[in-house]
């Protein structure tokens, strides 16, 4: 006989994670663009739309992929001293 | 006030000029003196803990977050004490910077007016200018001039040819 499983959490992991910027009120709006395309190679036109979606969202997922990239990519964010967080997708 | 002729940080021909004059080389290091202090020497505060966020703050894993601290930490502060030792070096010469001494001048600064402004707990909502009469006047100040300085460098980086 096989348990049913009894958590809601979902610990699959496959599921990606994602990296989310958080809005600050000291970072200048072009300073968190420039970040997003020296760390990222983006446009400026898809850092751009990043950098306002923080702005006025509060937040925006600027990368995803496995657990270990995405540590990476936090820590090069926090290098440039930008509040990144990562958890998992879904 | 003296009237500034050209943009403290400016990309040129021959690379990126620093433009600053005595005064500001002075003071910019002595900021950069008193946080690469704080950071050698391992202090805790609020303003400092905003350089080290944590990663998983918002999934409540709190063993991940302990091991990424732990990997992570201490080659975040290293690599932000050496572009503070690169940035100091810099401001004592004329030389133009370089792509990575401009990269490490924006850092260092960054991270002054960040830790700067945690202190100051400046919001999207107050005004620029406070006031002379504002206790802390002169941080506010420091904090402007701060960040001219850097739109000024990212500027100066948007400027690079492609």
């Amino acid at each position: 006989v096989v348990d049913e499983p009894t958590s809601d959490v979902d610990i699959r992991p496959d599921r990606p994670w994602i990296v989310l910027v958080w809005n600050d009120p000291i970072n200048l709006m072009s300073y968190v663009t420039m970040v997003f395309q020296k760390v990222f190679g983006y446009s400026l036109e898809k850092a751009t739309e990043l950098m306002l979606d923080v702005h006025h969202k509060g937040r925006a997922v600027v990368s995803s992929g496995p657990r270990e990239k995405a540590e990476i990519d936090v820590f090069r964010l926090h290098e440039h001293s930008l509040w990144a967080t990562m958890q998992q997708d879904g | 006030m003296a009237f500034r002729r050209r943009p403290p940080v400016e990309r040129t021909a021959k690379g990126v000029r620093l433009n600053l004059s005595d005064e500001e080389r002075r003071v910019i290091g002595w900021m950069l003196d008193q946080l690469r202090d704080a950071l050698a020497g391992g202090q805790q505060s609020e303003s400092l803990r905003r350089l080290t966020p944590p990663a998983y703050h918002m999934s409540g894993d709190a063993e991940a977050e302990a091991e990424y601290q732990r990997l992570m930490n201490e080659e975040l502060v290293a690599n932000r004490l050496a572009a503070i030792n690169r940035v100091t070096d810099l401001l004592a010469t004329s030389t133009p910077l370089d792509d990575d001494e401009l990269m490490a001048f924006l850092q260092s600064v960054n991270a002054v007016r960040v830790v700067l402004g945690t202190v100051l707990d400046v919001s999207e909502e107050q005004p620029d200018d406070v006031g002379d009469d504002h206790p802390m006047a002169q941080e506010h100040q420091l904090y402007g001039y701060l960040g001219y300085l850097l739109q000024c460098a990212v500027e100066a980086v948007q400027a690079a040819p492609q």
